[in-house]
């Protein structure tokens, strides 16, 4: 009989408090169980129910989920820093120094937020100047970057913070090259200075952002981002940091960042979801700066009814239909900040016809990425 | 919904095709009673406007996401056996998974890596259906510590000729409809073990590792080999090798070091069964 009610704010206290784990029935983990994982975040709730000591107490079907998906996010921890070595020797070659950002960041800090994190491929941040010598040089080393419809070559090349994503020919992985944390067309790219001078260096020998510019770009990553899909996950890496990190200024600086990037109302926007979740008690600080921050209208309607929902994890066990209709506004709005109106509009409807198409013809009918069935 | 349980997994499946719920229930109703969660959740679905009626295709989704490629409708029973594989594959690090057949006599386990094409799964369906229990026909599931293999309650997939060959020896044995024409030729399901026999049987340890080649010209011809060539090919065949790593590595070894083991060329199933039974369980 399930008798939990299973939401967003459920999975966030679990996490924060493992032990709630102990009073679940058998089917209400298994419903837990798979929205965390495609919320990828079972690996993390591994590493929080050890802490907390109660990992060992779970039932042997909850135990079993969760450590298999701790082995793989180890595994991958593994491959990043090996791969995060051989980028930085690669790039050192031609004078290149690369700060490694986000999921790769986190695992060679070796952060709290790092651990039983999985993540897609590898992003790393380099001067705008050194960009076309570094992918020169890594094209010319064994990573390659896909065939692009003309399109998206031009997305990339004109108007994002990043260039098409390089894979590694022998291992897959996959490299993102970024010479700003924002895309240049919005006109709100901050100082990439502020960023490359703030870099500390990791056990490995690999450059991280230190743990301020790291927090901020994680904030701004997610409340920037259209696609809501991985939002829980990067709102509990924030809520791990800042736990990690805090002392007495922490936010007092996080603040000040982030009116000197002119990135008020994301802070301000994350501020309000970790208070929203229960992740945490604002300090004077931050309640200051969240009453005296002058929010528009439109603004305060946005994080009520798009941001503040779309933490959601997809899984259609959470999906309503309010819940639906905040992730395609928060999709909306992620767009309309990224570009101008006419950019954007011409963006859609390239978008929109690849959809359309999609949906017609079965979405592999173009895509060759997808694996045949595998042959037994 | 229905509930599939193959002992050491559970899934809920639901499915656009009808048909696929009556093949699985052939297989797995004695099964199902069970009021225990499911390890994952699959579909089989329409994805594709157009797809459901020109040249109808089917899409398996293990819970939110479809790993491959939609693949003719004709094959959705095949399908839904294949998906079910994959998702065991690519979420199980709690313990070793080889691409082999495991068969058991007296307590002892005996696993047969092969390639598509070897007769691995004509030889598991004969033996299994001749007085040896059959812990798997594709995957050998293997705790990490002890090495000791698990039982899986699945049918063994049959394909092209070696239905005909097995309908034949073993009439009375339970087939699901042929599956015609997929990636692998025709497809059907032959029913090893029934859900009684399945819940008395234990994890085992593995005293041989036979890689077995189907050659219609040649008799029964023994080649023994080395623990090198044994832990490379053995490796290969595993799954989750490469997510495991050292501990991979450790279980691969400790296989190796208590098996003993054997390529065989074989055209007859009888004389297989004679060398297992009488030279390895002994």
């Amino acid at each position: 009989m399930v008798n939990v009610m299973l939401n967003t704010q459920f999975l966030y206290t679990l996490l924060v408090n493992p032990k709630l784990g102990l009073t679940l029935s058998l089917h209400e983990w298994q419903n837990v169980i798979f929205v965390l994982r495609e919320a990828k975040l079972l690996g993390s709730l591994y590493h929080t129910a050890k802490q907390a000591s109660c990992y060992d107490d779970y039932p042997d079907y909850a135990q079993k989920h969760l450590f298999s998906a701790q082995i793989y996010a180890q595994r991958q921890a593994q491959q990043i820093t090996f791969e995060s070595l051989e980028i930085r020797a690669l790039l050192e070659q031609v004078g290149v120094t690369a700060v490694f950002l986000k999921g790769a960041g986190y695992t060679l800090r070796n952060s709290l937020n790092g651990r039983g994190r999985v993540c897609s491929d590898i992003d790393i941040l380099v001067t705008k100047e050194n960009l076309p010598k570094a992918e020169r040089h890594l094209k010319s080393n064994r990573w390659q970057s896909e065939q692009l419809n003309d399109y998206d070559e031009k997305y990339y090349r004109q108007w994002a913070h990043e260039i098409p994503p390089l894979f590694q020919i022998n291992r897959a992985t996959v490299l993102d090259m970024h010479h700003n944390v924002y895309l240049p067309i919005s006109g709100r790219s901050p100082d990439i200075d502020l960023f490359l001078d703030s870099r500390d260096k990791t056990e490995s020998g690999c450059f991280v952002l230190n743990p301020r510019l790291s927090l901020l770009h994680s904030i701004i990553h997610l409340f920037t981002n259209e696609d809501s899909s991985s939002w829980m996950r990067d709102l509990f890496d924030i809520y791990l940091l800042a736990k990690e990190f805090n002392d007495d200024n922490l936010w007092e600086d996080i603040i000040e960042l982030g009116n000197k990037t002119n990135f008020q109302f994301e802070v301000y926007c994350c501020l309000k979801a970790l208070e929203y979740y229960s992740l945490m008690t604002l300090d004077r600080t931050s309640k200051k700066f969240i009453e005296g921050f002058e929010v528009t209208k439109r603004q305060s309607w946005i994080l009520e009814n798009a941001i503040l929902p779309a933490f959601c994890p997809e899984h259609s066990l959470l999906m309503t239909n309010k819940i639906s209709r905040a992730k395609n506004l928060a999709y909306l709005r992620g767009h309309w900040i990224k570009m101008p109106l006419g950019v954007l509009i011409k963006h859609f409807t390239f978008k929109s016809f690849f959809a359309v198409r999609d949906q017609i013809v079965g979405k592999h009918h173009f895509d060759p990425k997808l694996p045949d069935n595998p042959n037994w | 919904m229905q509930i599939i349980d193959t002992g050491i997994y559970r899934f809920a499946l639901t499915s656009d095709v009808k048909h696929v719920h009556s093949v699985a229930k052939s297989l797995y109703a004695d099964s199902s009673e069970r009021d225990l969660p499911v390890d994952f959740k699959v579909r089989l679905v329409f994805d594709s406007l157009v797809r459901r009626f020109i040249k109808p295709q089917i899409s398996f989704y293990a819970d939110q996401h479809s790993p491959f490629k939609p693949l003719p409708l004709s094959q959705a029973p095949a399908v839904l056996e294949w998906g079910m594989n994959w998702c065991v594959a690519a979420h199980e690090y709690s313990k070793l998974l080889i691409h082999a057949a495991v068969l058991v006599k007296n307590g002892k386990a005996i696993i047969f890596p092969a390639l598509p094409g070897s007769g691995k799964s004509t030889l598991t369906a004969h033996l299994g259906l001749s007085g040896w229990e059959t812990y798997s026909d594709e995957m050998a599931i293997i705790d990490i510590d002890t090495a000791m293999v698990n039982p899986v309650y699945r049918p063994v997939c049959l394909k092209n000729n070696s239905i005909d060959l097995i309908k034949k020896w073993h009439p009375e044995a339970f087939f699901t409809p042929t599956c015609v024409d997929t990636q692998k030729g025709d497809v059907a399901h032959v029913k090893v073990l029934d859900w009684h026999r399945y819940q008395n049987l234990q994890k085992v340890p593995i005293v041989a590792v036979v890689f077995p080649k189907y050659a219609a010209e040649t008799e029964l011809t023994i080649y023994s080999l080395s623990q090198l060539y044994g832990f490379n090919s053995l490796s290969k065949n595993a799954f989750n090798y490469n997510v495991l790593g050292a501990t991979a590595f450790n279980t691969v070894d400790k296989i190796i070091k208590s098996s003993s083991l054997f390529e065989i060329q074989y055209n007859n199933l009888k004389d297989v069964d004679a060398f297992l039974t009488e030279d390895i369980i002994g």
